[in-house]
């Protein structure tokens, strides 16, 4: 999973336009991303690496770069 | 002789929350981010004094009221709630008594959400194929809304209220079985992901437990009220859907090809979409019916098939998948073969 096409997803999920994200930015500045955003992140991960990612990780996790972090099987919850 | 769906009414309240509504109240969403990440327009709320058994009778005379039974013929209830009117007497005896299905009749209210109408089924088989009753009404009915707290837009925005009256009963045509194979599934380890904490036994309401908190998302509820962590609950579905799909296939001898109609619990319509492709279901094949109404917990299926009926869509002789899955956790699936 590129960092990009990582990008790019959350940008279709919380309905930002394309390349705007960088990765640096902090979840709770993100317009749209809101429990609706969280599922679509799961799916995310389940259809295109495969991972189940725990709830509590994506709660604790503070920035984009910390969800990408997620999609790595070794730190995925 | 088997056990087969005979007819499928339903009842829905009067009174509906639609998307504007909410979006009045919730100033962060609109109206139509609420349609398209829901798959909902509107749901239907039971009135103040409406209770599960006002629901469920309501159901079951549209039922009689296609002719295909009258309540005199009835020799079993089978009542899914988790909302009932009273903690006791049991929901079924009031149904019994309201209906005037005969004194000779057995009833009995169980305890499940979004699997209940598929555990329904099972039980229904169970009573008419060991030749204990020819005739069940199977009877779904909630009011999760009286236990919603309405700023909390995690659950208000996706349940709505309804109940659903299934007749099961002795068929003796050729074709059978027309229920079955079943899987089931149980995992209490997830309890506390879609509750009401108190209320009951464990943690009678007081003061404290009615004490309203905001939960950082812009929710606000107590313990009095409903919670549904709805991430936990996707991933509950990821890991048991598909699995319990997959086993009912090998225990039916079957292809996905071969089956007509899949009916899922419609949880909401995001959840729906992911778990279709996943399993690789042309949506042609996949119901999702639950604009009109929302989320009905154990009466989703039902309603669902209902709809497909109405449609043109489903026909004697195709078979059906059914999966419930949900708060428990809990989780059914089965092949039903339509008369």
């Amino acid at each position: 999973m590129s960092k990009d096409r990582f990008l790019r997803a959350v940008e279709e999920i919380v309905e930002a336009d394309a390349g705007t994200l960088q990765g640096n930015e902090a979840l709770s500045g993100i317009n749209g991303w809101d429990s609706m955003a969280v599922l679509g992140f799961i799916a995310f991960a389940d259809s295109e690496c495969g991972l189940t990612v725990a709830p509590k990780s994506i709660v604790a996790a503070k920035t984009l770069d910390d969800l990408y972090r997620l999609l790595t099987p070794a730190t995925a919850g | 002789m088997f056990a087969a769906i005979r007819r499928i009414a339903y009842y829905l309240p009067a009174q509906t929350l639609d998307n504007a509504q909410l979006a009045a109240e919730f100033e962060d969403w609109t109206a139509e981010k609420i349609s398209e990440k829901t798959g909902i327009d509107a749901r239907h709320i039971a009135a103040p004094g409406e209770c599960v058994s006002d629901m469920a009778i309501a159901a079951a005379r549209k039922l009689f009221g296609t002719g295909a039974c009258a309540a005199g013929d009835v020799d079993f209830i089978l009542l899914c709630t988790q909302s009932p009117d009273y903690f006791l007497p049991t929901t079924a005896c009031l149904v019994q008594h309201a209906l005037g299905i005969p004194a000779t009749a057995g009833a009995l209210d169980f305890n499940l959400g979004c699997s209940g109408w598929v555990y329904g089924l099972g039980l229904a088989q169970g009573l008419i194929q060991t030749g204990q009753a020819r005739r069940v009404l199977l009877l779904t009915s909630e009011t999760y809304s009286k236990y919603i707290h309405a700023r909390d837009k995690s659950v208000r925005t996706i349940f709505g209220d309804a109940a659903a009256a299934t007749l099961v009963e002795a068929h003796e045509g050729e074709g059978g079985p027309f229920l079955g194979p079943f899987v089931y599934g149980t995992d209490g380890s997830g309890a506390e992901n879609l509750m009401v904490p108190a209320g009951a036994m464990r943690e009678p309401s007081n003061e404290t437990t009615g004490r309203v908190e905001a939960d950082g998302q812009g929710n606000a509820r107590s313990r009095d009220n409903l919670y549904m962590n709805g991430a936990e609950i996707f991933n509950f579905t990821l890991k048991t859907v598909p699995a319990s799909v997959e086993e009912l296939l090998r225990r039916s001898g079957l292809s996905l090809d071969e089956v007509d109609l899949f009916v899922f619990h419609q949880a909401n319509q995001y959840m729906l979409q992911h778990l279709r492709k996943k399993l690789k279901i042309p949506a042609e094949r996949f119901s999702i019916r639950m604009r009109a109404c929302g989320n009905t917990v154990s009466s989703t299926i039902p309603i669902a098939l209902a709809d497909e009926l109405e449609a043109g869509n489903l026909h004697a002789g195709q078979r059906v998948m059914a999966v419930g899955f949900g708060v428990g956790y809990s989780w059914a699936a089965a092949l039903l073969r339509w008369v």
